[in-house]
């Protein structure tokens, strides 16, 4: 017998020969990679104007590999800026809000009875909040900014995998391994993080992956709407803004940040559906 | 009233009843049971199913669900178990109480390396570091003779066979080395095979540390293997208690004559045929005024259903019957 391999392993390995995951994975990778590390490779930054190239065209030998918009700002740097800000928030909201529903979902579950009642009609409500006037009136209440945009979308976004996690982690109070550890002495609070949490791992990781598009998307949209990232500051909402207003003229402004986007959002939904095949147990 | 025991009681439960809120209104399961534990002895408690034993256990651990009751004493090193806050509960379970149950498949985190699972108790009510709670989690492990412990403390559950994984769960409740240990029809769920190893290396250890054990089950020849004295239970009273010994010589109850008669021996020749009880095994629904077993009783007189037998102490025995013992 070779080294000892927890389910946990044994489910990444099935998720390593998803081919498809893979090659998506690399691809995100590499996007993230470029719009991290990209930026500073060039001399300017994506808020400098270059009056002397104003909307500049597509030309590989002048600096402005993908020219620039009518400020003269460089496209591929904003783009690549903008990434930083969509990635940031994306991965940054779908961990914050996954951990609070994965956290809220457990103790509900585990705990029962009226605490779960009261604390998952709580939930019921928040859902009926419209989302657009929720994220209003927080960028009124922060006076707009990244801050406010990220809390309005965790805000929105932890209620799905705290009903996902509470149901699983009510199946799970019942299970005999639970009840051997409260006969153990184990504390409610321990009982939940070490045992009822891991136990979630597979639906939540499955879940999970699905989410970080979703906050992407969110993103996108909110500053498409003109209630999420201001100019000058870039994100691929905005930047496709922008680009849809010049649509007719010049294609390139819409085509890369949306082109972008189109190809991360695709990355994240094939990695998330290899995760899900090689995570969810009804699937065997 | 108990038996008077030989040696200090570690636990001495008094008038317990536990009863389940159901709709279609409340349940007995277990109707005022009183018996004592001593220091180091195996207490067998045998019924059939719905006879209330495991509900017996899982009051004393505070593991009932959440829609029954358990009223009545418990009290263990002067504490009663039934009315004590969660917290206090929390530091004697796992510590001076253990439990191991019946489903060694179910009874593990999938999630967990074995060698943590026996380490948590150490590490949260001994304080100890997570490296000597595993080093004494190894060597448990090795007394419950899982070959190569140091490297099979690294697995998985789902690498282990059904009787190794019992026989981790004993690791796991004998790790703090409690003073009682119960268990509840620790073997039900393994092959017969394996059943007499893991019985044995249970009461091996519970001798050797000490522990006080309360074995519940519907196996006969568990009981007669290995406890020191046993619990006849039906519809959730006690029948008849006695020393080990004596009851399986001599059963005076009319329900422990017919569990013996339907339990099956090498020596016979199944003559006619196995013995049985006829009826089938009460559980819940409305308490009769009378004895539990009545409706089942082939030897039974007219007061029996009409009135309770009382459970009279007779030298080492102790019945609730009321025909004369002859």
């Amino acid at each position: 017998m070779g080294k000892s391999l927890s389910t946990f392993q044994l489910q990444l390995r099935r998720f390593a020969a998803n081919r498809l995951a893979m090659l998506s994975l690399a691809v995100l990778a590499l996007i993230t990679s470029a719009c991290f590390a990209g930026p500073f490779g060039f001399s300017f930054t994506g808020e400098d104007a270059d009056f002397n190239s104003i909307s500049a065209p597509i030309d590989f030998a002048t600096p402005h590999l993908f020219g620039t918009d009518d400020y003269g700002r460089d496209l591929l740097v904003r783009v690549l800026e903008g990434g930083r800000v969509s990635l940031s928030i994306g991965f940054l909201g779908a961990l914050t809000a996954g951990g609070i529903g994965i956290l809220y979902g457990a103790v509900a579950g585990y705990a029962g009875g009226r605490s779960d009642r009261l604390m998952m009609r709580t939930v019921e409500v928040l859902y009926g909040f419209p989302y657009v006037i929720l994220v209003i009136l927080l960028s009124l209440l922060f006076g707009g900014g990244n801050l406010a945009l990220f809390t309005a979308i965790v805000f929105s976004l932890w209620l799905t995998p705290a009903v996902i996690v509470r149901a699983q982690a009510q199946s799970l109070a019942k299970r005999a391994f639970i009840e051997a550890a409260r006969a153990g002495g184990m504390t409610p609070w321990s009982i939940v993080t070490l045992h009822i949490v891991p136990n979630c791992a597979s639906v939540v990781i499955a879940y999970g992956a699905l989410l970080v598009p979703e906050v992407i998307l969110s993103e996108s949209f909110l500053s498409f709407l003109g209630i999420g990232i201001k100019e000058p500051q870039a994100s691929w909402g905005n930047l496709i803004q922008t680009g849809t207003a010049a649509m007719d003229t010049d294609l390139r402004l819409l085509l890369l940040p949306g082109g972008l986007l189109a190809a991360v959002l695709f990355c994240l939904n094939f990695i998330a559906d290899g995760l899900r095949d090689a995570f969810d147990p009804n699937d065997r | 009233m108990p038996l008077t025991p030989t040696t200090a009681e570690v636990l001495s439960v008094r008038e317990l009843s536990v009863r389940f809120k159901v709709p279609q209104g409340e349940v007995l399961a277990v109707d005022k049971v009183s018996f004592g534990l001593a220091a180091g002895e195996v207490l067998g408690i045998v019924g059939e199913s719905g006879s209330g034993k495991s509900q017996i256990l899982f009051s004393l651990i505070g593991l009932l669900a959440g829609n029954g009751r358990a009223t009545g004493q418990a009290l263990f090193q002067g504490q009663d178990l039934l009315a004590m806050p969660a917290a206090a509960l929390d530091r004697v379970r796992g510590t001076h109480l253990s439990m191991i149950f019946q489903d060694p498949m179910t009874s593990l985190n999938p999630y967990m390396r074995i060698g943590d699972q026996l380490a948590e108790g150490l590490i949260v009510h001994k304080g100890l570091s997570r490296a000597q709670a595993w080093e004494q989690g190894v060597a448990m492990l090795d007394r419950v003779r899982i070959p190569d412990a140091a490297r099979r403390a690294r697995a998985y559950p789902h690498e282990f066979s059904g009787g190794m994984r019992q026989r981790v769960m004993i690791a796991i409740a004998l790790l703090a080395r409690p003073a009682i240990l119960l268990a509840d029809e620790p073997t039900t769920a393994l092959d017969v095979t394996i059943q007499a190893q893991v019985l044995d290396l249970m009461s091996e250890l519970a001798l050797e540390i000490g522990t006080a054990v309360i074995l519940v089950t519907h196996d006969l020849g568990v009981v007669a293997r290995m406890a020191d004295r046993v619990i006849v239970l039906y519809g959730g009273r006690i029948m008849e208690e006695g020393r080990a010994d004596e009851m399986f010589a001599t059963p005076a109850h009319p329900y422990t004559k017919g569990l013996l008669a339907a339990t099956p021996r090498l020596s016979d020749r199944l003559e006619p045929r196995l013995g049985t009880i006829p009826g089938t095994p009460r559980s819940g629904g409305a308490m009769l005024s009378g004895c539990p077993f009545a409706p089942r009783c082939t030897v039974k007189l007219p007061v029996c259903e009409a009135v309770q037998p009382p459970l009279i102490t007779q030298q080492s025995r102790r019945l609730a019957c009321h025909l004369e013992p002859s």
